[in-house]
């Protein structure tokens, strides 16, 4: 599988392309948004390592901008910093997932592969967030389809962020891990295509708190 | 960046670039000192300075700020100069001068009707009626929207008064009486306040109407006719530059306060920059250096990255962490404070808050025993905390993915702290379930309601 790195850290970058080179093909890197933009649409890379925080826009940019040409590819957010509305911008800009920068080694390797096979990867801190979000929004004037979870997609994320994994959630709830992942790209979705403006108001409100 | 910093009284104005001379700081200095000399109460006086060319490090410009004046106690009079804005002044003036205006025409005509010399004196009790009602017309409308004193069909009512006093004599058959007395050229005045073209075309009808009243009858009134028309036409024009000399100073005064605030918003921002450097250097630099002398032990390594990423985040995200000791917060604390005591990696998310109470406490307490019973016994590097506040009740989740163990079996210390657990949550009228197995990790459940 082709990897692409996107780091402004380069010591962070050399690690990351040291750890995943058993597993993956490493197929390049950039630390700036323009050259990442410019390198993924030339290398046409499976998955996309995406830092969060970029000099020259952000990984919100480089989602947006690179799926307008390359809809396939697949980004994968990663950032230290966890505040929210970072995270939620990208994620809302098309990023099948977010991990932070202390996952371990195969953790990231098996996130990597979740994202490439179409599944969503949030960590348990994401699923916080999006808890939190979806909660807060008011209550009438909601579109069900889009700006409310279910029951079900509660549940798996609140299991997602006492820290289980898709296969111990699928076994806490007797249903299939394929059901478990299917819960999550949903709530993926809807956290995608939800336009609503309450979303990124929650994400600002939050940033000074968390 | 390197660079003469010039700080005028507490007010960094701005940073020249090193090699930049004496020159560029004595223009800065120059700028910012004008600035705040147009500053009502930032009367500012340079008491001797110099610098020399090409000097760098921080200049420091000895001006001194004069002491605020003492603030007067508001009376009514100093309500009505308030120049809070300079427009809505002017309004509330041109209201009070046509007020004058037609308080001293009603008064001149009904002494013209009270001695009784009037042949139509209808005219004269017209003329009384509409000052009475555009008065009043006028502070209702202007208690509604300010604007109306000066909007253009409030001109046009009063020019159309103002001609039909300076006719009314004649056509109630006195002519040699005058009733308008100061009204036409306050409304030129009021005229003045709306724009240049209305106090010009206001004070050309007004000496249109004088002249066809007036002009033809006699050579007196002739000269009369021209004395009402010069009064008017000058009078239109110093009332005009009166005013655009005040609206210019205030747009003056607008700019250099922009120019204040913007040179005080550049030195907060230094101030901040500076700041964080200074935290930078207390805690991350420190916090390398540790890194590097302590670099064989991992353990220790991972304990100072992690406590120092923890206070980073802290600063970074939470200010300065006043006023937030709810249930976060604590579960936050007590995260930190396991992680540092048993080098494990403790994890916390979070939906809602509560604030602090008796059953939030409790809740804490027990989540504390938990989390420090999976650091102890679980055998594994990382516990996750999940906190939810609902409507009605709180859970808090501790979980690792240690040994784990039989509940049904438990060793007599291990039974001890599991009590006391669900002692503290059950006395807060909650419940606490343990659910654990060997080989797949423990979870301890906390409830109470809120």
């Amino acid at each position: 599988m082709r990897v692409f790195v996107v780091d402004d850290h380069d010591l962070f970058r050399a690690g990351v392309k040291a750890e995943l080179a058993d597993r993956f093909e490493v197929v390049g890197e950039a630390s700036d948004t323009d050259a990442a933009v410019e390198l993924i649409r030339e290398r046409e890379p499976d998955v996309v390592l995406l830092d969060v925080h970029l000099p020259g826009g952000g990984g919100r940019k480089v989602v947006e901008e690179v799926k307008r040409t390359h809809p396939d590819v697949v980004f994968l957010a990663i950032s230290a910093s966890d505040a929210p509305e970072d995270v939620v911008s990208v994620v809302h800009a098309g990023a099948r997932g977010y991990v932070t920068k202390t996952i371990s080694t195969s953790d990231l390797a098996d996130a990597i592969e979740r994202v490439a096979e179409g599944d969503a990867v949030f960590s348990p801190r994401l699923a916080g967030f999006v808890l939190d979000a979806f909660s807060s929004l008011p209550v009438g004037e909601v579109d069900p389809e889009l700006d409310a979870l279910s029951t079900r997609e509660r549940e798996v994320l609140r299991y997602i962020a006492r820290g289980y994994t898709y296969r111990e959630i699928a076994e806490a709830l007797y249903i299939s891990p394929k059901t478990v992942e299917s819960h999550v790209s949903s709530v993926l979705r809807k956290l995608q295509l939800s336009n609503r403006h309450e979303l990124t108001r929650w994400a600002h409100q939050r940033r000074l708190v968390d | 960046m390197s660079g003469t910093e010039v700080v005028v009284g507490e007010v960094v104005v701005g940073t020249v670039v090193g090699g930049a001379g004496g020159e560029a700081v004595q223009a800065a200095v120059t700028n910012a000192t004008t600035a705040a000399t147009t500053i009502r109460g930032w009367e500012v006086r340079c008491t001797g300075w110099s610098v020399p060319a090409g000097s760098v490090g921080p200049t420091e410009v000895p001006i001194e700020r004069a002491p605020d004046q003492p603030r007067r106690r508001s009376s009514v009079f100093d309500r009505l100069v308030d120049r809070d804005d300079l427009e809505v002044a002017f309004r509330r003036i041109a209201l009070g001068a046509r007020l004058v205006g037609l308080a001293w025409m009603a008064v001149l005509t009904a002494l013209a009707l009270a001695s009784a010399g009037l042949a139509r004196p209808v005219h004269g009790w017209a003329l009384v009626a509409a000052a009475v009602a555009w008065g009043s017309v006028s502070v209702i409308g202007a208690r509604r929207r300010l604007d109306f004193v000066t909007s253009r069909g409030s001109v046009a009512v009063d020019v159309a008064l103002a001609g039909y006093a300076l006719f009314a004599p004649s056509l109630a058959g006195s002519p040699d009486q005058l009733f308008y007395g100061g009204y036409p050229l306050i409304v030129v005045a009021v005229a003045a306040v709306r724009s240049r073209r209305a106090v010009m075309s206001t004070a050309a009808v007004l000496s249109g109407v004088s002249l066809a009243r007036l002009g033809i009858r006699s050579l007196a009134g002739t000269v009369e006719a021209a004395s009402q028309v010069i009064t008017y036409t000058v009078g239109a024009f110093i009332f005009w530059w009166v005013l655009e000399v005040l609206r210019r100073s205030e747009r003056e005064r607008q700019e250099a306060l922009e120019a204040v605030a913007e040179a005080r918003a550049q030195a907060a921002r230094a101030e901040e920059r500076s700041e964080m450097a200074a935290h930078l250097h207390d805690s991350v630099l420190q916090t390398l250096a540790l890194i590097q002398r302590s670099a064989a032990d991992t353990d220790q390594v991972a304990s100072l990255a992690r406590a120092q990423e923890r206070e980073l985040r802290r600063w970074l995200f939470e200010g300065d962490g006043e006023g937030r000791d709810g249930l976060v917060e604590a579960l936050r604390a007590v995260a930190d404070e396991v992680e540092d005591r048993y080098r494990v990696r403790v994890e916390v998310v979070t939906v809602g808050d509560a604030e602090a109470s008796p059953r939030v406490g409790a809740l804490v307490a027990a989540a504390r025993e938990a989390i420090v019973n999976a650091a102890r016994h679980s055998g594994e590097r990382e516990v996750a905390v999940f906190a939810e506040v609902a409507d009605d009740r709180m859970v808090v989740y501790v979980r690792d993915r240690g040994r784990g163990f039989d509940p049904t079996a438990v060793p007599a210390d291990r039974r001890g702290v599991s009590d006391s657990i669900v002692a503290r949550i059950e006395r807060v009228g909650g419940r606490a379930t343990v659910s654990s197995s060997p080989g797949t990790g423990t979870e301890v459940q906390l409830e109470v309601s809120r």
